[in-house]
């Protein structure tokens, strides 16, 4: 599995590719160029880590339309929008879809060079926020459904014995809940329990909401 | 002849009697007229005669009855024929004997004549002498008479019977048969005839010597032959042989004579009479006595000096002929009768002739036969089979083939011939008429074709004698004229000709006829069967006839009434011409080769230059300089038959320097005889100036469109800058990066150098592209690839296809579109409808395309332009061309109007179509240009003047 980051350029123009490659080659990072946005769609692996150089302006899918198909399929990499001369609807559709950057021709090389570094950081962070989830995830995904419940009502600052007054059992029942929530969760206490199952449903959200930024 | 003058009354019957006694026999109607007259005559006398002896004698009757008896008796017993004849010369009375001879009573023979009974020939010669007993003569006859179809010899006297006066009138004949002793004699007389005939036709000396006596005999060829005196002696023949001879014969005849040979021979020459000698064969049978001693030879002498000379000319004449027969430019053959086709001689020229040697033509028996073609060989045989007869000459023509193969024809005389009683042959002689043949062959299919050319030809013929008659003609000339050969053939030309045009007709034919030329050709008229006037052309010839013949004319006429006609009609237009050329308004000229031949008073208005003066010119000289080659190639080309236009706008430099434009139509016409070329012009300066003021206008109402669209396509081509912009920069600082981190080496550098260079020119490029778009240069006609057009503006529409998300589908015809064209306002139109179909499909979802196509249809490239778009209504599609119209939110509202005019000043159209479901289609079409005429098509170009 490659863990090297791979800039991926797509651009219709090709004297532009093969230029950004010049460039983005000259700071030691992998490139790979797409004449189109759909043969980046048929090449893609969501393996590799990296980030996305788009040109906003392609005949067939556009820039943004590939930003879009991106969301729709939530591949999560990181997109930096070229553009010649880029209008405010269009940045803000840009933006709104989740670009890391809209950077409107000509560039700065070094401006260019800095968000595709500030790009990948992210996929890596965003890679390992993906990869702890999936850890609680598969730890939640062990809890009894009863435990689950009191881990809820835990989560939610419920004290054990108004947890049991609530369901209606014995505390100390609950108590043994508790242990075994704890147990299965690796949690050290309440409050590494409460992040652990905000860091899990946290992300869901964001999806959904579509937030430009991932919490920290 | 006294006595019977007075019986004749008329003078003119004496005259002929006078006549009669002169000419005598000569005159057989004379003679008999005579002998009527004299019978007559004779019958009175005897009459009055008889009268007086009754009654001066009647005691003497019966003395006479007595006598009268015994003649009676023997004139009844005799064998010999008694008759008597009267004056008459019929028979009066005859004897038994006579009846007997021919076998009839007495009374059949009375009367009779001699012709009646002997015949006419016989009885002519019998009338002929029975004239003499009537003169006075006794006449004796031995005569040959037939009768009863048989030869009789008789013995005939007759005696003339007189009265007392002494005239004869009667006659009294005995004839004796004497045939069978007449035969005896005969026979003994043609013994020694022949005895006689051979003696003297022998061309022998016949002699008979006794030798005892040495006296001998000699024949009269003997005599002829050598001496009146010869052999006399044996002495004298001996001298007679020639000294050189002698002895031989003399010992020669001793030994003879002294042995017991019966005969001797000997040749000798011998002395003749005039001192030469002959050459003499010398036979002899000699008789011996009882002892055997010769005592008598009777011999022959033959002179062999004609005999010898003979033969000597036979091997001579063999000689010769040998000679002749085998170097004669002929082939002589001998052939039995029986088996012609098997030579037994063939002269050695026949292997010229054939290439085969005698020798194997005798070897091989069928070899002639086979050499002579199959077709000939029938009829040959049956020549050979048909025998003529000896001596008869035969003709006879065949082909043979060589021994190459070739065939040649051969032309055979040959002749059967016996020599001696030796078998009949064929003789002949063959020559090669191959040549000739060919030349008859030739003769005939000249013959052939004269006579169908005579009577085939297109015009009329006739042979003409000199006194003018026809005596020959071909159907046309009898068509022409409209008679009838047989009609025509009966007149002489001079009828048939214009009564103003024979004179000079006769005239030329007697010029022709004095020798001083042999042909003439005139125009003249003939007079047609049914009165009408008919011009023709006569060519006349003169032939001279061989051997003093009058000379004849050959005539050849052509109708040429339909020509006449036409020269008055070309006149009669030639003046219509004249006028109307003079008086026309537009320019015209006619040039003819390179120089312009007739210029009309308008010409002159428009050139400023008098007739004359341009008449001296070029015809191309007055034409713009710049036009002046392609006035030229087209005037030349055209009057070599070649597809130029026929109508062009060219200006010209008057006299006095204006350029003034001419609307020129060109077409061909002959002048004079020849072909030229006319052309009217008229001067268009005026509306010239029009045009190009509008267009003028146009190409500023142009460059506003093109300004306005390049605003709309301001966007989309600062994008197209940026592109290469930012490749090189993105060049430029990757290299940098690397120089500061120590990473780039040449080779890289140079490839960077290379993509960083490329881009700059693709920068400038694009900048070039709008330079071109807005400027307001001058129209530039060229013939450019309209392909190429498209693609440039669907480069330049590419930036707002993308900005817009429309697909430009191109497909464009795969070769070339040559079209006359300012390329630019062509990428104005095609951007125009690009720009308006992209308008038309908006926002609308779905299919965002706009399909471009050209294609060639009917020698006009057509480019239509369609999109997927919302569509027109029908009021927008009937202003839709129509300036300033719009439905769009901005613009101007000329862009569609202002490529129409582009269109149509291309000498196209531009027009729309709408689809059955969504969008439209714009679709303009441009003539295509011949390539090759690259230069004349922009002048053309210019000269439209748009």
């Amino acid at each position: 599995m490659k863990t090297e980051p791979t800039v991926f350029v797509v651009d219709d123009d090709e004297a532009v590719r093969d230029s950004l490659r010049w460039l983005i080659q000259s700071v030691g990072l992998d490139v790979a160029l797409f004449g189109s946005a759909q043969e980046f769609l048929d090449a893609y692996d969501a393996s590799v880590p990296g980030c996305l150089v788009l040109d906003v302006r392609m005949p067939g899918l556009s820039g943004l339309d590939l930003q879009e198909r991106l969301n729709q399929e939530q591949i999560n990499i990181p997109v930096i929008i070229v553009t010649g001369h880029g209008d405010v609807p269009m940045a803000v559709r840009a933006m709104k879809a989740g670009a890391a950057e809209f950077i409107e021709k000509p560039f700065s090389d070094q401006v260019l060079l800095d968000q595709i570094q500030a790009a990948i950081a992210r996929d890596r962070t965003a890679r390992k926020a993906q990869s702890d989830k999936a850890y609680i995830g598969e730890r939640i995904s062990r809890l009894t459904a009863r435990e689950h419940e009191v881990m809820d009502l835990v989560v939610a600052g419920h004290s054990s014995r108004q947890i049991a007054a609530r369901l209606g059992v014995n505390p100390k029942t609950i108590e043994a809940h508790r242990s075994h929530i704890m147990e299965k969760m690796e949690a050290d206490g309440v409050a590494h329990l409460v992040k652990l199952v905000l860091t899990a449903t946290q992300r869901q959200q964001s999806a959904e909401g579509n937030s430009g930024n991932f919490p920290e | 002849m006294a006595a019977i003058l007075p019986i004749l009354s008329s003078s003119q019957a004496v005259t002929s009697l006078a006549q009669s006694g002169a000419f005598g026999e000569s005159n057989l109607t004379v003679v008999a007229t005579t002998a009527l007259a004299l019978c007559a005559a004779v019958l009175v006398a005897l009459l009055v005669y008889q009268r007086r002896t009754l009654r001066r004698y009647r005691l003497a009757e019966e003395t006479s009855r007595r006598n009268e008896d015994r003649f009676r008796a023997l004139f009844d017993a005799t064998p010999d024929c008694l008759f008597i004849k009267d004056r008459d010369r019929r028979y009066v009375q005859l004897n038994p004997a006579m009846q007997r001879l021919f076998g009839l009573p007495a009374k059949s023979l009375l009367g009779r004549t001699e012709e009646e009974l002997f015949g006419r020939e016989a009885g002519k010669r019998i009338r002929c002498s029975d004239e003499r007993v009537f003169a006075g003569e006794i006449v004796k006859d031995e005569d040959v008479r037939p009768v009863l179809g048989r030869e009789h010899v008789f013995d005939v006297v007759k005696v003339p019977l007189r009265d007392a006066s002494g005239e004869v009138f009667g006659l009294c004949g005995i004839a004796r048969d004497v045939t069978e002793r007449s035969r005896g004699e005969r026979t003994l007389r043609e013994s020694e005839e022949r005895y006689r005939l051979v003696s003297e036709a022998t061309g022998d000396a016949v002699y008979d010597w006794n030798i005892t006596a040495d006296q001998s005999s000699r024949n009269p060829k003997y005599h002829k032959l050598f001496a009146p005196d010869a052999f006399s002696s044996y002495g004298w023949w001996a001298k007679a042989i020639h000294p050189d001879d002698r002895a031989r014969v003399e010992q020669s005849l001793e030994k003879t004579f002294a042995g017991s040979d019966g005969y001797w021979s000997e040749e000798y020459r011998f002395r003749k009479e005039d001192g030469g000698h002959a050459h003499v064969w010398d036979r002899g049978f000699i008789i011996r006595d009882g002892e055997g001693k010769a005592v008598r030879m009777i011999g022959a002498m033959t002179d062999l000096t004609e005999h010898i000379r003979a033969r000597e000319a036979l091997q001579e004449s063999e000689a010769r002929f040998r000679a002749l027969v085998e170097h004669l430019p002929a082939v002589t053959y001998m052939a039995p009768v029986n088996d012609p086709g098997a030579p037994t001689y063939l002269s050695p020229q026949i292997r010229r002739l054939l290439g085969h040697d005698p020798e194997s033509i005798y070897s091989d028996p069928v070899l002639w036969r086979s050499l002579i073609l199959p077709e000939d060989r029938e009829r040959l045989e049956r020549a050979w089979a048909s025998r003529s007869e000896l001596g008869r000459p035969c003709v006879n023509e065949y082909r043979m083939t060589v021994a190459g193969g070739r065939i040649v024809w051969c032309r055979d005389y040959s002749v059967l011939v016996q020599i001696g009683r030796g078998p009949a042959f064929r003789q002949g002689v063959i020559l090669d008429v191959t040549a000739e043949k060919a030349a008859e062959a030739a003769l005939t299919e000249s013959e052939e074709r004269y006579r169908t050319t005579f009577e085939q030809a297109a015009v009329g013929i006739a042979n003409v004698g000199s006194d003018g008659r026809f005596l020959r003609a071909n159907r046309k000339l009898c068509d022409i004229l409209g008679y009838g050969r047989e009609e025509l053939l009966k007149l002489r030309f001079q009828d048939i000709t214009h009564a103003d045009d024979v004179d000079r007709d006769v005239a030329q034919m007697n010029v022709l006829l004095s020798g001083s030329n042999d042909t003439y050709t005139m125009e003249k008229r003939y007079v047609r069967r049914d009165g009408s006037i008919m011009w023709a052309k006569l060519t006349c010839a003169l032939v001279r006839m061989p051997r003093g013949a009058s000379p004849r004319f050959v005539s050849i006429v052509e109708d040429i009434t339909e020509r006449k006609r036409a020269e008055a009609a070309r006149r009669e237009s030639e003046a219509k011409f004249r006028t109307l050329a003079e008086t026309l308004s537009a320019g015209m000229f006619i040039f003819q080769g390179t120089r312009i031949k007739y210029a009309n008073p308008a010409a002159e208005k428009i050139t400023g230059y008098k007739r004359a003066e341009l008449c001296e010119q070029e015809f191309w000289m007055n034409a713009h300089p710049d036009f002046r080659e392609l006035i030229r190639q087209r005037g030349l080309a055209r009057q070599r038959g070649e597809a130029v236009p026929t109508r062009y706008e060219a200006p010209i430099i008057t006299k006095d320097g204006q350029t003034r434009w001419l609307d020129l139509s060109a077409a061909m016409l002959v002048y004079e005889g020849k072909p030229a070329v006319l052309v009217t012009a008229l001067d268009i300066t005026d509306r010239k100036a029009a045009e190009e003021k509008m267009w003028r206008h146009q190409a500023q109402l142009a460059h506003v469109d093109r300004l306005k669209t390049l605003g709309e396509l301001a966007a989309g081509l600062a994008h197209e800058l940026n592109q290469p912009l930012s490749a090189i920069t993105n060049y430029v600082s990757g290299s940098l990066r690397r120089i500061q981190t120590g990473s780039l080496d040449t080779p890289m550098l140079v490839e960077v150098l290379k993509a960083v260079g490329e881009q700059g020119r693709r920068a400038a490029e694009i900048i070039r592209r709008v330079r071109r778009f807005v400027r307001p240069e001058p129209v530039k006609w060229e013939i450019d690839d309209l392909n190429r057009i498209v693609r440039e503006a669907v480069s330049f529409f590419d930036p707002i296809a993308t900005r817009t998300k429309v697909a430009v589908q191109v497909d464009l015809e795969a070769s070339e579109l040559p079209v006359g064209a300012d390329a630019i306002q062509i990428e104005q139109v095609v951007l125009n409808l690009l720009l308006n179909s992209a308008e038309a499909i908006g926002d609308n979802d779905g299919d965002r395309c706009i399909h471009l196509r050209t294609r060639v249809l009917d020698q006009e490239a057509i480019v239509s332009v369609s999109d997927t778009g919302c569509g027109v209504s029908q009021a927008t599609a009937e202003r839709i061309f129509d300036p300033f119209y719009t439905t769009k939110g901005r613009g101007m509202g000329i862009g569609l109007s202002i490529s129409r005019s582009i269109i149509e000043d291309h000498g196209g159209r531009l027009w729309m179509e709408a689809a059955q479901t969504a969008g439209v289609t714009f679709l303009f079409s441009l003539p295509i240009a011949e390539g090759a005429l690259a230069h004349e098509d922009r002048a053309d170009g210019i000269r439209s003047g748009r």
